[in-house]
Protein backbone atom coordinates (compact mmCIF):
# COMPACT_ATOMS: atom_id res chain seq x y z
CA UNK A 1 0.00 0.00 0.00
CA UNK A 2 0.92 3.67 0.00
CA UNK A 3 2.56 3.43 3.45
CA UNK A 4 5.00 0.80 2.18
CA UNK A 5 5.67 2.91 -0.89
CA UNK A 6 6.38 5.92 1.31
CA UNK A 7 8.61 3.88 3.62
CA UNK A 8 10.40 2.59 0.53
CA UNK A 9 10.93 6.14 -0.67
CA UNK A 10 12.21 7.32 2.70
CA UNK A 11 14.45 4.30 3.23
CA UNK A 12 16.33 4.45 -0.01
CA UNK A 13 16.42 8.24 -0.45
CA UNK A 14 19.52 9.76 1.12
CA UNK A 15 19.15 12.95 -0.90
CA UNK A 16 16.37 14.32 -3.10
CA UNK A 17 15.85 17.22 -5.48
CA UNK A 18 12.65 18.46 -7.17
CA UNK A 19 10.79 21.50 -8.42
CA UNK A 20 7.57 22.29 -6.56
CA UNK A 21 4.34 24.09 -7.25
CA UNK A 22 2.38 25.13 -4.16
CA UNK A 23 -1.14 26.49 -3.68
CA UNK A 24 -2.53 27.57 -0.31
CA UNK A 25 -6.32 27.33 -0.44
CA UNK A 26 -8.26 29.09 2.27
CA UNK A 27 -11.55 28.08 3.77
CA UNK A 28 -13.45 30.89 2.13
CA UNK A 29 -12.54 29.69 -1.35
CA UNK A 30 -10.59 32.87 -2.11
CA UNK A 31 -8.12 32.74 -4.97
CA UNK A 32 -5.37 30.35 -3.85
CA UNK A 33 -1.96 31.82 -3.06
CA UNK A 34 0.27 30.07 -5.60
CA UNK A 35 4.06 29.83 -5.53
CA UNK A 36 6.76 27.72 -7.10
CA UNK A 37 10.42 26.97 -6.56
CA UNK A 38 12.91 24.22 -5.84
CA UNK A 39 13.34 21.69 -3.04
CA UNK A 40 16.51 19.87 -2.01
CA UNK A 41 16.84 17.37 0.85
CA UNK A 42 19.95 15.75 2.35
CA UNK A 43 18.96 13.28 5.03
CA UNK A 44 19.06 13.30 7.92
CA UNK A 45 17.82 16.75 8.73
CA UNK A 46 19.05 18.99 5.90
CA UNK A 47 16.61 20.79 3.65
CA UNK A 48 16.41 23.72 1.24
CA UNK A 49 12.99 25.02 0.18
CA UNK A 50 13.41 27.99 -2.13
CA UNK A 51 10.36 29.88 -3.35
CA UNK A 52 11.20 31.69 -6.59
CA UNK A 53 7.81 32.93 -7.75
CA UNK A 54 5.87 35.14 -7.11
CA UNK A 55 8.00 36.38 -4.21
CA UNK A 56 11.44 35.20 -3.10
CA UNK A 57 11.53 33.24 0.14
CA UNK A 58 14.06 30.72 1.41
CA UNK A 59 13.81 27.97 4.02
CA UNK A 60 17.08 26.25 4.97
CA UNK A 61 17.31 23.40 7.47
CA UNK A 62 20.96 22.97 8.37
CA UNK A 63 20.36 20.02 10.68
CA UNK A 64 20.19 22.11 13.86
CA UNK A 65 18.08 25.08 12.91
CA UNK A 66 15.44 26.01 10.37
CA UNK A 67 16.08 29.44 8.81
CA UNK A 68 13.31 31.28 6.95
CA UNK A 69 14.46 34.34 4.96
CA UNK A 70 12.09 36.91 3.50
CA UNK A 71 14.36 39.25 1.49
CA UNK A 72 11.58 41.74 0.66
CA UNK A 73 10.82 42.24 4.34
CA UNK A 74 14.52 41.93 5.27
CA UNK A 75 13.56 39.39 7.88
CA UNK A 76 15.06 36.07 8.98
CA UNK A 77 13.14 33.71 11.25
CA UNK A 78 15.19 30.96 12.92
CA UNK A 79 13.96 28.13 15.11
CA UNK A 80 15.28 24.85 16.41
CA UNK A 81 14.83 22.04 13.90
CA UNK A 82 13.40 19.71 16.55
CA UNK A 83 9.77 20.71 16.07
CA UNK A 84 7.77 18.06 14.21
CA UNK A 85 7.13 20.29 11.23
CA UNK A 86 10.04 22.68 11.53
CA UNK A 87 7.91 25.20 9.68
CA UNK A 88 7.86 23.38 6.34
CA UNK A 89 5.98 20.32 5.14
CA UNK A 90 9.19 19.17 3.45
CA UNK A 91 10.89 19.08 6.84
CA UNK A 92 8.88 15.91 7.51
CA UNK A 93 10.87 14.15 4.87
CA UNK A 94 14.25 15.50 5.81
CA UNK A 95 14.20 14.04 9.28
CA UNK A 96 15.77 10.66 10.15
CA UNK A 97 12.40 9.10 10.99
CA UNK A 98 10.53 12.34 11.68
CA UNK A 99 7.42 10.99 10.07
CA UNK A 100 7.08 7.74 11.94
CA UNK A 101 8.14 9.21 15.27
CA UNK A 102 5.72 12.14 15.24
CA UNK A 103 2.84 10.93 13.10
CA UNK A 104 0.33 8.11 12.94
CA UNK A 105 0.20 6.85 9.35
CA UNK A 106 -2.96 5.62 7.68
CA UNK A 107 -3.75 4.36 4.16
CA UNK A 108 -5.94 6.99 2.48
CA UNK A 109 -6.78 5.29 -0.81
CA UNK A 110 -6.27 6.28 -4.45
CA UNK A 111 -6.97 9.74 -5.90
CA UNK A 112 -5.62 11.76 -8.85
CA UNK A 113 -3.67 8.70 -9.95
CA UNK A 114 -1.71 8.57 -6.69
CA UNK A 115 -1.76 6.30 -3.65
CA UNK A 116 -2.20 8.45 -0.57
CA UNK A 117 -0.91 8.22 2.99
CA UNK A 118 -2.55 10.27 5.72
CA UNK A 119 -0.26 11.35 8.57
CA UNK A 120 -1.90 12.66 11.73
CA UNK A 121 0.39 14.30 14.31
CA UNK A 122 0.66 12.29 17.52
CA UNK A 123 1.07 15.52 19.50
CA UNK A 124 -2.25 17.34 19.68
CA UNK A 125 -1.07 20.94 19.44
CA UNK A 126 1.36 20.51 16.58
CA UNK A 127 -0.31 23.46 14.90
CA UNK A 128 -1.90 21.56 12.05
CA UNK A 129 -4.49 18.87 11.56
CA UNK A 130 -2.93 16.38 9.14
CA UNK A 131 -0.60 15.87 6.19
CA UNK A 132 -1.39 13.73 3.15
CA UNK A 133 1.36 12.38 0.91
CA UNK A 134 0.68 11.14 -2.64
CA UNK A 135 2.86 8.35 -4.01
CA UNK A 136 3.32 6.93 -7.52
CA UNK A 137 5.26 3.74 -6.97
CA UNK A 138 8.22 4.74 -4.84
CA UNK A 139 8.10 8.29 -6.15
CA UNK A 140 6.67 10.99 -3.92
CA UNK A 141 4.52 13.21 -6.14
CA UNK A 142 2.36 15.38 -3.87
CA UNK A 143 1.83 16.63 -0.32
CA UNK A 144 -1.20 18.28 1.26
CA UNK A 145 -1.06 20.05 4.61
CA UNK A 146 -4.31 20.84 6.44
CA UNK A 147 -3.91 23.48 9.13
CA UNK A 148 -6.37 24.14 11.95
CA UNK A 149 -8.03 27.07 10.16
CA UNK A 150 -9.44 25.28 7.17
CA UNK A 151 -6.48 26.17 4.99
CA UNK A 152 -4.91 23.48 2.84
CA UNK A 153 -1.42 23.77 1.35
CA UNK A 154 -1.20 21.66 -1.82
CA UNK A 155 2.31 20.87 -3.05
CA UNK A 156 3.08 19.12 -6.34
CA UNK A 157 6.59 17.76 -6.86
CA UNK A 158 7.92 17.77 -10.40
CA UNK A 159 11.11 16.42 -11.97
CA UNK A 160 11.99 14.64 -8.74
CA UNK A 161 15.50 13.13 -8.58
CA UNK A 162 16.46 10.59 -5.94
CA UNK A 163 19.97 10.48 -4.50
CA UNK A 164 21.54 13.24 -6.61
CA UNK A 165 24.87 14.74 -5.49
CA UNK A 166 24.03 17.98 -3.66
CA UNK A 167 26.53 20.74 -2.70
CA UNK A 168 26.84 21.12 1.09
CA UNK A 169 26.54 24.89 0.75
CA UNK A 170 22.88 24.45 -0.24
CA UNK A 171 22.14 23.61 3.37
CA UNK A 172 23.94 26.48 5.05
CA UNK A 173 22.50 29.93 5.70
CA UNK A 174 24.05 33.17 6.91
CA UNK A 175 21.65 36.07 7.58
CA UNK A 176 22.49 39.01 5.27
CA UNK A 177 23.70 42.18 6.98
CA UNK A 178 20.90 44.49 8.03
CA UNK A 179 18.14 41.87 8.23
CA UNK A 180 16.10 41.44 11.39
CA UNK A 181 16.72 38.03 12.87
CA UNK A 182 13.93 36.54 14.97
CA UNK A 183 13.93 33.47 16.96
CA UNK A 184 15.36 31.22 19.58
CA UNK B 1 -25.03 81.88 -3.93
CA UNK B 2 -21.32 81.43 -3.50
CA UNK B 3 -19.83 78.66 -5.55
CA UNK B 4 -19.01 75.85 -3.14
CA UNK B 5 -15.46 74.56 -3.69
CA UNK B 6 -15.79 71.43 -5.84
CA UNK B 7 -15.28 68.36 -3.60
CA UNK B 8 -12.03 66.54 -4.43
CA UNK B 9 -12.63 64.01 -7.24
CA UNK B 10 -13.72 60.72 -5.64
CA UNK B 11 -11.13 58.27 -6.81
CA UNK B 12 -11.64 54.53 -6.94
CA UNK B 13 -9.75 54.43 -3.65
CA UNK B 14 -12.28 56.65 -1.90
CA UNK B 15 -15.10 54.42 -3.08
CA UNK B 16 -13.60 51.29 -1.52
CA UNK B 17 -15.63 49.91 1.38
CA UNK B 18 -15.05 46.20 1.94
CA UNK B 19 -11.89 44.47 0.77
CA UNK B 20 -9.62 41.48 1.27
CA UNK B 21 -5.84 41.65 1.15
CA UNK B 22 -3.25 38.87 1.46
CA UNK B 23 0.41 39.42 2.18
CA UNK B 24 3.29 39.12 4.61
CA UNK B 25 4.19 41.06 7.72
CA UNK B 26 7.28 41.73 9.80
CA UNK B 27 6.74 43.18 13.25
CA UNK B 28 9.59 44.65 15.31
CA UNK B 29 8.96 45.61 18.93
CA UNK B 30 11.64 47.34 20.97
CA UNK B 31 11.14 46.63 24.66
CA UNK B 32 11.70 49.40 27.22
CA UNK B 33 15.15 47.94 27.95
CA UNK B 34 16.00 48.37 24.29
CA UNK B 35 15.88 44.68 23.45
CA UNK B 36 14.25 44.16 20.02
CA UNK B 37 11.69 41.42 19.56
CA UNK B 38 10.63 40.43 16.08
CA UNK B 39 7.93 38.30 14.60
CA UNK B 40 6.58 37.77 11.13
CA UNK B 41 4.57 35.64 8.78
CA UNK B 42 1.61 35.79 6.45
CA UNK B 43 -1.70 37.55 6.93
CA UNK B 44 -5.05 37.22 5.15
CA UNK B 45 -7.29 40.20 5.95
CA UNK B 46 -11.02 40.51 5.28
CA UNK B 47 -12.51 43.91 6.03
CA UNK B 48 -16.27 43.59 5.56
CA UNK B 49 -19.61 44.52 7.15
CA UNK B 50 -17.95 46.91 9.56
CA UNK B 51 -15.66 44.24 10.98
CA UNK B 52 -12.34 42.53 10.36
CA UNK B 53 -11.32 38.90 10.11
CA UNK B 54 -7.56 38.41 10.09
CA UNK B 55 -5.81 35.07 9.71
CA UNK B 56 -2.18 35.15 10.88
CA UNK B 57 0.04 32.36 9.60
CA UNK B 58 3.69 31.41 9.92
CA UNK B 59 5.99 32.40 7.05
CA UNK B 60 4.98 29.26 5.18
CA UNK B 61 1.28 29.85 5.43
CA UNK B 62 0.33 27.50 8.26
CA UNK B 63 -2.37 29.22 10.30
CA UNK B 64 -1.38 30.39 13.80
CA UNK B 65 -4.25 32.59 14.95
CA UNK B 66 -7.46 34.09 13.63
CA UNK B 67 -9.01 37.32 14.86
CA UNK B 68 -12.63 38.25 14.38
CA UNK B 69 -13.27 41.86 15.42
CA UNK B 70 -16.01 44.47 15.15
CA UNK B 71 -17.00 47.61 17.05
CA UNK B 72 -16.55 46.81 20.76
CA UNK B 73 -16.00 43.06 20.30
CA UNK B 74 -13.06 40.86 19.44
CA UNK B 75 -12.42 37.13 19.49
CA UNK B 76 -9.18 35.32 18.84
CA UNK B 77 -8.73 31.62 18.07
CA UNK B 78 -5.32 29.96 18.13
CA UNK B 79 -4.17 26.80 16.33
CA UNK B 80 -4.57 24.69 19.47
CA UNK B 81 -8.32 25.39 19.30
CA UNK B 82 -8.53 27.81 22.24
CA UNK B 83 -10.65 30.96 21.86
CA UNK B 84 -10.26 34.25 23.71
CA UNK B 85 -12.83 37.03 23.77
CA UNK B 86 -12.39 40.74 24.54
CA UNK B 87 -13.63 44.14 23.54
CA UNK B 88 -10.42 45.32 21.85
CA UNK B 89 -8.70 43.31 19.13
CA UNK B 90 -5.35 45.08 19.52
CA UNK B 91 -5.14 44.39 23.24
CA UNK B 92 -6.40 40.80 22.85
CA UNK B 93 -3.84 40.06 20.14
CA UNK B 94 -1.00 41.60 22.14
CA UNK B 95 -1.93 39.72 25.31
CA UNK B 96 -2.51 36.30 23.73
CA UNK B 97 0.02 36.17 20.93
CA UNK B 98 2.49 38.84 22.00
CA UNK B 99 2.05 40.49 18.61
CA UNK B 100 0.56 43.97 19.11
CA UNK B 101 -0.63 44.32 15.52
CA UNK B 102 -2.68 47.55 15.24
CA UNK B 103 -5.68 45.59 13.89
CA UNK B 104 -8.32 48.24 14.53
CA UNK B 105 -6.59 51.07 12.62
CA UNK B 106 -4.94 49.11 9.83
CA UNK B 107 -7.88 49.00 7.40
CA UNK B 108 -8.09 52.82 7.44
CA UNK B 109 -4.32 53.15 7.09
CA UNK B 110 -4.30 50.72 4.15
CA UNK B 111 -6.69 53.04 2.32
CA UNK B 112 -4.95 56.25 3.44
CA UNK B 113 -7.76 57.49 5.67
CA UNK B 114 -6.31 59.27 8.71
CA UNK B 115 -8.33 59.55 11.91
CA UNK B 116 -9.56 62.97 13.06
CA UNK B 117 -6.54 65.17 13.68
CA UNK B 118 -4.32 63.02 11.46
CA UNK B 119 -2.55 64.22 8.31
CA UNK B 120 -2.18 62.64 4.88
CA UNK B 121 0.50 63.53 2.34
CA UNK B 122 -0.03 62.45 -1.27
CA UNK B 123 2.39 61.51 -4.05
CA UNK B 124 2.57 62.88 -7.60
CA UNK B 125 -0.32 60.61 -8.63
CA UNK B 126 -2.48 61.84 -5.76
CA UNK B 127 -2.11 58.59 -3.85
CA UNK B 128 -1.44 58.31 -0.10
CA UNK B 129 2.32 58.64 0.44
CA UNK B 130 2.62 59.43 4.14
CA UNK B 131 0.02 59.41 6.93
CA UNK B 132 0.49 60.50 10.49
CA UNK B 133 -1.96 60.17 13.35
CA UNK B 134 -1.79 59.62 17.13
CA UNK B 135 1.89 58.77 17.33
CA UNK B 136 1.97 56.62 14.19
CA UNK B 137 3.84 57.37 10.96
CA UNK B 138 2.67 55.39 7.93
CA UNK B 139 4.53 55.20 4.63
CA UNK B 140 3.23 53.71 1.39
CA UNK B 141 4.84 52.22 -1.74
CA UNK B 142 3.27 51.15 -4.98
CA UNK B 143 4.25 48.82 -7.81
CA UNK B 144 3.52 51.33 -10.61
CA UNK B 145 2.25 54.83 -11.36
CA UNK B 146 -1.45 53.98 -11.70
CA UNK B 147 -3.34 56.62 -9.66
CA UNK B 148 -5.82 53.96 -8.46
CA UNK B 149 -3.07 51.55 -7.42
CA UNK B 150 -3.36 50.08 -3.93
CA UNK B 151 -0.14 49.89 -1.93
CA UNK B 152 2.15 46.88 -2.32
CA UNK B 153 4.13 47.93 0.75
CA UNK B 154 3.20 49.77 3.93
CA UNK B 155 5.38 50.62 6.91
CA UNK B 156 3.77 51.71 10.19
CA UNK B 157 6.13 53.22 12.74
CA UNK B 158 4.66 53.59 16.22
CA UNK B 159 6.17 54.03 19.65
CA UNK B 160 8.78 51.26 19.96
CA UNK B 161 6.93 49.26 17.29
CA UNK B 162 7.52 48.95 13.54
CA UNK B 163 5.23 46.99 11.26
CA UNK B 164 6.36 46.25 7.69
CA UNK B 165 3.72 44.88 5.31
CA UNK B 166 4.25 43.36 1.85
CA UNK B 167 0.79 43.38 0.35
CA UNK B 168 0.52 40.73 -2.38
CA UNK B 169 -3.10 40.54 -3.58
CA UNK B 170 -5.95 42.98 -3.08
CA UNK B 171 -9.57 42.32 -3.81
CA UNK B 172 -12.22 45.00 -3.31
CA UNK B 173 -15.59 43.51 -2.45
CA UNK B 174 -18.81 44.90 -3.97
Amino acid sequence: GAIDQLRGFLNDTRSYKADFEQAVIGRNGRKPQESSGTLAIQRPGKLRWEVVKPYPQLVVGDGEKIWIHDPELQQVTVRKAGQALGGSPAALLAGSNELERNFTLREAGEADGLAWVEAVPKVADSGFEKVRIGMAGREMKAMELHDNFGQTTHIRLLRGERNPALAAGLFRFKPPAGSDVIGE
Amino acid sequence: CAQLPAPPPTTARDAIGDFTVDGRFALKITAIDGRAENSGGRLSWTHANGGDRVLLANPLGIGIAEIDAGPGRASLRTSDGKTWVGDDADRLLAEVTGQPLPVSRLPAWLLGRPAAGGQLGRDAQGRPAHLSEAGWQIDYAYADDNPDALPTRLTAQGERIELRLRLETWKTLP
